[in-house]
């Protein structure tokens, strides 16, 4: 494919994404240069939270449309919550049923959303 | 009066059952999502969105305008209560809110709040139902350069006039841009930034990156920073919220004052709530005899910056119903989700769909009084909402930002989309790159490319084009002074002292 920059009365369709590109490219460099002239430093962020939370979301794009939404809720709660030092499953269990039954109602049966409860 | 009949139109359209359940539909679940705790009010509407998708037109708008103030009006309520400001203008409010909610008087302020939300916008649907009309007149002569360069000047106060870095904010109204370009080119049928990626074919899903730049964006943030909000303690009766005689008569003229200057703010393009709420509280401050009671709990503290932010979102519509030029990110949601709807704003929405455009106009001020009526004896529910701990929340959130994301498409790809941008969002905040901007780039990147190739056509090509018509010279003269004035103040600032708020 072929994508032409073409003249200004005919613009291509490389024209903005060209421009454009140039653009944030100086951009850059000036923010570059001016985190250059100071020292701060980087603070990690809490991995753990930043993992649990990927990964949740991860598994329930995962499972929903192969093991449906009710699995991929449960394990998308149960994760996530390993976000926090010390999760109380009980109330993790009993969240992750509300969610998956109200959502199932919400979403599948009101708006027509085609997801299987189980699949 | 033609516009008083239209508007008379607008009001039967918008009075049928079927409207006023929508719109109640829209504010009780704007205001409950809003009011959680560390849920700004742009992740509210974005996650209210795709239930707007299923209705006609009309009343899809009226529910998602019902959805924007529930969600306007919840945030704040959080932020007041909890120290918690789920955005800038909240920040503002809560320099004299949260005082007050430590000396006891939590209700007296929630009570200010709604009333003096309640006249603020009131007073900008008035300047809406009068102002409009005129400038669609005018703006129905606007050429292809003048857009392209009214939406030059938009982008560029979006990003220079927030908090940090104006280069900063200009890379991220670039990458916005280059970010709207994804899927088909309109003109060449090409498919541009796709990857192979059929789901990409269509361009980004706004839900997906409003959600994810924002939704997951804060709950990382919240939760990776050590940052959750803790729930809240005391309880609020309904007899806690009435004022006193001192306390109206401070609300009084400072909440007209506050009207005033978010309207006027709220209209020009580009500059949004921030700058509205900042400057009502900077003007009260200054105007009082007691100046040293602002930060400790003064009511004209809260009722001109409340006043000015629903002043100046309402007045926001301005801009983007009858021009298509959104002011700031939570507008090009609004537009993001008005464009789904298949409606295209611009002059000709005004003349053209006259009954479509009163019906909204009308509705408008529907869900302002819904929203008043419905929070001053409903406060109680709120304040409830507020208990919910954290841990319980952010699961839930992070479920319904799945959900909803998916059922838009019914396509898991977005959702990946959108934690994809959740992990970029949150490192942009902990550089200080804002997201604000980035996705008002996103909603104008196409406009802006289509509008700029249609003057270059209308014209022979000139670039000149650009500075020989008057609207367009003019608007890309204020550009330029934006951007000088904005990086001198920039320069002088760094010399004094170098202040950081949060984005």
């Amino acid at each position: 494919m072929d994508y032409g920059i073409g003249s200004f009365t005919r613009m291509g369709a490389g024209f903005a994404p060209m421009a454009l590109g140039i653009a944030l490219a100086i951009l850059g460099v000036v923010i570059f240069l001016e985190a250059w002239k100071t020292s701060e430093t980087w603070l990690p962020p809490a991995w753990r939270p930043f993992l649990a939370i990927t990964i949740g979301i991860l598994a329930w794009v995962g499972l929903v449309e192969t093991t449906g939404l009710f699995i991929a809720t449960f394990a998308q709660v149960i994760i996530c919550s390993l976000a926090l030092p010390s999760p109380r499953w009980r109330n993790v269990i009993m969240l992750a049923g509300i969610l998956a039954v109200s959502g199932y109602a919400l979403f599948v049966i009101q708006l027509g959303v085609p997801l299987e409860a189980i699949g | 009066m033609e516009t008083l009949q239209l508007l008379a139109l607008g009001f039967e359209q918008a009075l049928t059952p079927q409207a006023l359940l929508f719109c109640f539909v829209g504010v009780s679940l704007g205001t409950f999502i809003g009011v959680l705790p560390g849920i700004g009010s742009l992740t509210t509407i974005a996650l209210c969105l795709p239930l707007t998708f299923h209705l006609e037109p009309l009343l899809g708008l009226i529910m998602l305008a019902g959805i924007f103030y529930g969600a306007q009006y919840g945030s704040s309520t959080a932020s007041i209560l909890l120290n918690v400001p789920g955005s800038a203008p909240a920040a503002i409010t809560c320099l004299d809110g949260y005082p007050l909610a430590r000396q006891g008087r939590a209700g007296v302020a929630l009570f200010i709040t709604t009333i003096t939300s309640f006249i603020g916008g009131s007073f900008a649907i008035i300047l809406l139902i009068f102002f409009a009309p005129v400038l669609a007149k005018f703006a129905i002569s606007f050429s292809a350069a003048d857009y392209f360069s009214i939406m030059i000047l938009a982008l560029t106060a979006a990003s220079t006039l927030s908090v940090g870095s104006p280069v900063k904010g200009l890379a991220m109204v670039t990458l916005g841009l280059l970010m709207g370009l994804v899927g088909t080119d309109i003109n060449s049928g090409q498919f541009r930034f796709t990857f192979g990626l059929p789901a990409l074919s269509d361009g980004i899903n706004l839900v997906a990156l409003a959600m994810g730049l924002f939704g997951v964006a804060e709950i990382l943030n919240n939760l990776a920073s050590g940052k959750a909000p803790e729930p809240l303690k005391e309880k609020i009766s309904f007899k806690q919220m009435l004022p006193t005689r001192d306390d109206l008569k401070a609300m009084r003229f400072s909440c007209l004052r506050g009207s005033a200057i978010g309207s006027f703010i709220g209209m020009l393009p580009g500059t949004g709530p921030t700058i509205a709420t900042f400057m009502a509280y900077a003007g009260e401050k200054r105007l009082s005899r007691h100046p040293e009671k602002f930060g400790q709990g003064a009511i004209e503290g809260i009722s001109a910056p409340e006043a000015a932010n629903n002043a100046s979102v309402q007045a926001a519509f301005i801009p983007t119903l009858t021009l298509g030029v959104p002011g700031d990110a939570i507008m090009a949601v609004m537009l993001g989700g008005l464009l789904i709807h298949g409606i295209t704003p611009g002059p000709q929405l005004v003349t053209t769909d006259a009954a479509l455009f009163w019906g909204v106009v009308a509705s408008f001020w529907i869900g302002n009084v819904i929203l008043l009526i419905l929070n001053l004896p409903m406060i109680g529910l709120w304040v409830w909402l507020l208990r919910i701990p954290y841990h319980f929340l952010f699961p839930a959130v992070l479920f319904l930002i799945c959900i909803g994301v998916y059922s838009v498409n019914n396509n898991s790809v977005d959702v990946l989309l959108t934690l994809g941008f959740g992990i970029m969002g949150f490192f942009m905040n902990r550089f200080g790159f804002p997201s604000a901007p980035l996705l008002l780039g996103f909603v104008l990147g196409p406009l802006i490319e289509e509008n700029f190739r249609r003057a270059l056509v209308l014209s022979d090509s000139q670039l000149s084009t650009f500075i020989e018509r008057p609207v367009s010279l003019v608007f890309l003269l204020l550009t330029c002074a934006l951007l000088v004035y904005s990086f001198s103040r920039r320069a002088s600032a760094a010399d004094e002292s170098d202040t950081r708020v949060n984005p």
